[in-house]
């Protein structure tokens, strides 16, 4: 809980910490409260020798394009989730209201939520839009993102903690093709828009910024 | 005329009386009734003699489950204001959600009941407590568990090893 206090509202600089053999670089706390950026509308910028702002590609794969809102679409969403035929998202419950109960689960539950049937894997596959409407109705849960360095392997790993729940949660690898040294990476986050980018670093056999 | 200023009499209470869909009268006290919305919504239109709901949707045993629920509120709401305007140290807002915790704890077509219901009548404390509830269920359970518990067929072609 340190962390939440350290770096409270910190969007932009990154801190570093010396962890056993590992580096750890605090990148910000991105989402707090309803301003809050969920792990499904965050954007990896790949990073790999980039050199202009305006050569950065958004990476289709990790990419969920963020929605613009308005009532008419909230409402709109709230039938496109709902909509699909079969029997009753909860049986003995109208649609809207089990949608709502759904809604509430915590993110950690979605995995084995999504194979109790075919339309809670349908409404919890359509992350776009299932998180915006959790957004809207602000049940989202402050997310601490943190990039972790192994020296000896080179390897980064993003790891996710979850402040409510304080349970840690991986999530997909940075699309880095050769091994890379953090020290020199700058992170920007936009938590309105559920946006990391992150920018440049080295190439740790040649040790050259990028 | 005296009378009128001696606190210890009241005036009698205004009240409201609410059917049940299978024919019951509960009558309760004004700002009990007007914990819900729906009542809430026009109620100074209607006149004193004819405050009388007919709720077609919430069955007699449903609505004391919510009597009881807003009248707790009601109650504890004030005992919560007169005991910040004392200036006294009070617990009674850990103690009302003590009160929901237990008062929502009953099995799931009793929970469905009140779901129901405080979605129909508008009392958004009590939909979101239920919603709440419903969704604390689900929570940590096995995916053959929720089926279980929320009587859900399994109609998935998805096999739950397939990893990510």
């Amino acid at each position: 809980m340190v962390f939440v206090e350290l770096f409270y509202g910190c969007s932009v600089e990154l801190g570093l910490f010396s962890k056993g053999r590992k580096f750890i670089f605090v990148l910000n706390l991105s989402s707090i409260g309803k301003e809050s950026s969920s792990l499904l509308l965050l954007d990896w910028a790949p990073v790999q020798k980039v050199r202009r702002f305006k050569d950065v590609r958004l990476s289709p794969k990790f990419r969920v394009a963020s929605i613009q809102s308005s009532s008419i679409l909230q409402l709109s969403t709230e039938c496109q989730l709902i909509a699909g035929g079969g029997g009753p998202l909860i049986p003995g419950l109208p649609d809207d209201v089990a949608l709502d109960c759904l809604l509430r689960l915590p993110v950690e539950s979605h995995p084995s939520c999504r194979v109790v049937c075919k339309r809670w894997h349908l409404l919890l596959g359509t992350k776009e839009r299932f998180f915006s409407r959790r957004k809207e109705l602000g049940y989202q849960d402050p997310w601490l993102f943190i990039c972790t360095y192994q020296k000896c392997t080179s390897k980064i790993q993003w790891q996710v903690l979850d402040l409510t729940n304080l349970s840690w949660h991986t999530i997909p690898l940075m699309p880095c093709k050769e091994r890379i040294c953090p020290h020199g990476f700058r992170c920007i986050s936009t938590p309105r828009e559920g946006t990391i980018f992150v920018f440049c670093g080295m190439v740790s056999d040649l040790d050259t910024p990028l | 005329m005296k009378d009128s200023f001696n606190p210890s009499i009241e005036p009698p209470k205004k009240t409201v009386t609410l059917v049940s869909s299978d024919g019951y009268d509960f009558e309760v006290e004004e700002e009990v009734a007007l914990e819900s919305q729906v009542i809430k919504d026009g109620f100074e239109d209607k006149a004193v003699d004819d405050r009388e709901y007919l709720l077609f949707n919430v069955h007699s045993d449903t609505l004391e489950l919510i009597i009881k629920y807003c009248e707790k509120h009601v109650s504890s709401r004030k005992s919560i204001s007169a005991a910040a305007a004392s200036s006294s140290s009070s617990n009674g807002e850990e103690a009302l959600k003590e009160w929901d915790e237990h008062f929502i704890s009953v099995d799931t077509n009793t929970l469905y009941d009140i779901l129901m219901a405080a979605d129909y009548l508008n009392i958004k404390s009590l939909l979101d407590l239920a919603i709440q509830k419903v969704a604390d269920t689900i929570h940590g359970r096995s995916p053959e568990q929720i089926r279980k518990k929320f009587n859900i067929e399994n109609d998935s072609i998805i096999d739950p090893w397939a990893s990510e």
